[in-house]
């Protein structure tokens, strides 16, 4: 009975405030950065900080999609999973009735149309989460994509969602550069979260696909061995100026 | 008119299935591979139609996927077993699939290899030793009387291409040629594409 009214509706000046208050929660939820490399791609999180009695390996932000595709998200995690299931679940259908493993853009295109339903159906709100998308395409080269509430997708060569995105995205844009190779592309992607994380190097989670590879995540002693270098050269600069 | 043999040998799974794939007298492929792989510690050898069979296969092998991506962790033998049969008894009820099959698959966590037999009906059991098709008729009395708890690859290799022999011999429909696979903790590996070819003791007769 009560699903007779619609929850997104256009405003008088044409926006769709449900959808824009989805972003809104989306702002909220912890960093999440992706950065496409020559023939890598690199995720990075924030990881939210767990309670002391809580059990931190339960809280991951990076998830499997298929074999040869990863996803992360920022916003609401209860809804990511929602989202994270369809999409689980779409590949392995696509496998049985294609046999080929599926398009990183194909799968894009399925959680975005999934996003874009909830914003135009019956007694449902939208999402309040935006997924960062990394995979191999056919022809074999990386390929980033990122989708919001609204339903939108596209394909980035360094991206960032959640609360930092302003300034990391400010940061992957003056440091990005074209063709980097996996050393670099995991620095650049660690660089862009520790500015932003708070309590440095602990909190953060980097995982590495590489093609036809499952997918690694780097051990804690490698980021901070990284973070390191980073703070070792930031010193010398200040000491030379 | 398949020929379906498995065993379990020591920590591994050895399985042979003909190559034939064939409707009413007409051979249709004679290279075709009945073991499917469902992950990478398990195999589904199917016999039966050969339509219901792909179909089926294909069914279990995605939903063993699904299960993989979402839990992160790969099913037991047991588990897939017990998720077959369950798939086949519900569908003997409605739309039933003409498959009969083995399923054999090693588990890291008891290091040990198992066997499954499955039927069209919903019926499953836990075997150390089996066949589906025509091959059950002639290879049961041989791995009743061979097959021992542990037997080493070699001698289980050995075994397996006796069980083999007498299927071919003593089967009306040429049954020549067989693919072996064995699964043990690296995996599955395709051991061997045997011809059989009995008729080849016969060539001092023949000149007489």
């Amino acid at each position: 009975m009560s699903y007779d009214r619609a929850i997104t509706v256009f405003s008088p000046d044409g926006h769709l405030i449900q959808v824009e208050y989805a972003l809104e929660a989306v702002k909220k939820g912890t960093t999440a950065v992706g950065v496409k490399g020559k023939d890598v791609l690199v995720l990075g999180v924030e990881k939210k900080s767990t309670a002391k009695l809580q059990d931190p390996r339960t809280v991951r932000k990076i998830v499997q999609i298929d074999d040869h595709i990863c996803m992360t998200f920022a916003g609401l995690t209860a809804d990511s999973r929602i989202l994270i299931n369809k999409a689980r679940f779409e590949c392995q259908s696509y496998k049985y009735y294609y046999e080929d493993p599926i398009g990183v853009e194909y799968i894009t295109r399925y959680i975005a149309k999934t996003q874009q339903k909830y914003t135009q159906s019956v007694g449902v709100r939208p999402f309040g989460v935006s997924t960062l998308i990394v995979g191999y395409d056919s022809k074999g080269f990386p390929k980033l994509y990122q989708t919001d509430p609204s339903g939108n997708f596209s394909s980035w060569k360094a991206s960032c969602i959640g609360r930092s995105e302003k300034p990391v995205k400010e940061f992957l844009e003056k440091n990005y550069v074209d063709e980097m190779d996996e050393e670099q592309t995991v620095r650049l992607t660690i660089q862009s979260l520790v500015e932003v994380v708070e309590s440095g190097e602990k909190n953060i989670d980097i995982a590495i696909m590489r093609k036809n590879k499952p997918i690694e995540f780097l051990g804690r002693t490698r980021i901070a061995e990284i973070v390191k270098e980073f703070e070792e050269e930031k010193k010398r600069k200040e000491e030379e100026d | 008119m398949d020929s379906l043999v498995g065993f379990v040998g020591k920590n591994y799974v050895i399985m042979a299935g003909d190559t034939n794939a064939g409707r009413s007298i007409m051979r249709l492929k004679d290279d075709f591979d009945k073991l499917v792989p469902i992950d990478s510690h398990k195999i589904l050898a199917k016999s039966g139609e050969i339509g219901d069979g792909n179909q089926f296969c294909n069914l279990i092998i995605r939903n063993v996927s699904l299960y993989r991506i979402r839990n992160e962790t790969e099913l037991t033998t047991k588990s897939v077993a017990h998720y077959t049969r369950r798939q086949l008894a519900t569908a003997i009820r409605k739309n039933p699939y003409s498959v009969n099959l083995l399923l054999g698959g090693y588990d890291k966590k008891d290091q040990k290899g198992s066997l499954y037999y499955l039927d069209y009906l919903g019926s499953s059991k836990k075997i150390n030793y089996g066949a589906q098709g025509y091959a059950a008729l002639f290879v049961g009395s041989i791995l009743d009387r061979f097959w021992k708890e542990d037997l080493d690859f070699e001698d289980g290799l050995e075994l397996m291409k006796k069980c083999l022999r007498e299927v071919e011999k003593r089967l009306i429909i040429g049954t020549r040629c067989f693919l072996i696979k064995m699964i043990n903790s690296d995996g599955i590996s395709v051991v061997e594409k045997v011809m059989i070819n009995s008729e080849k003791k016969n060539e001092i007769e023949e000149e007489n």
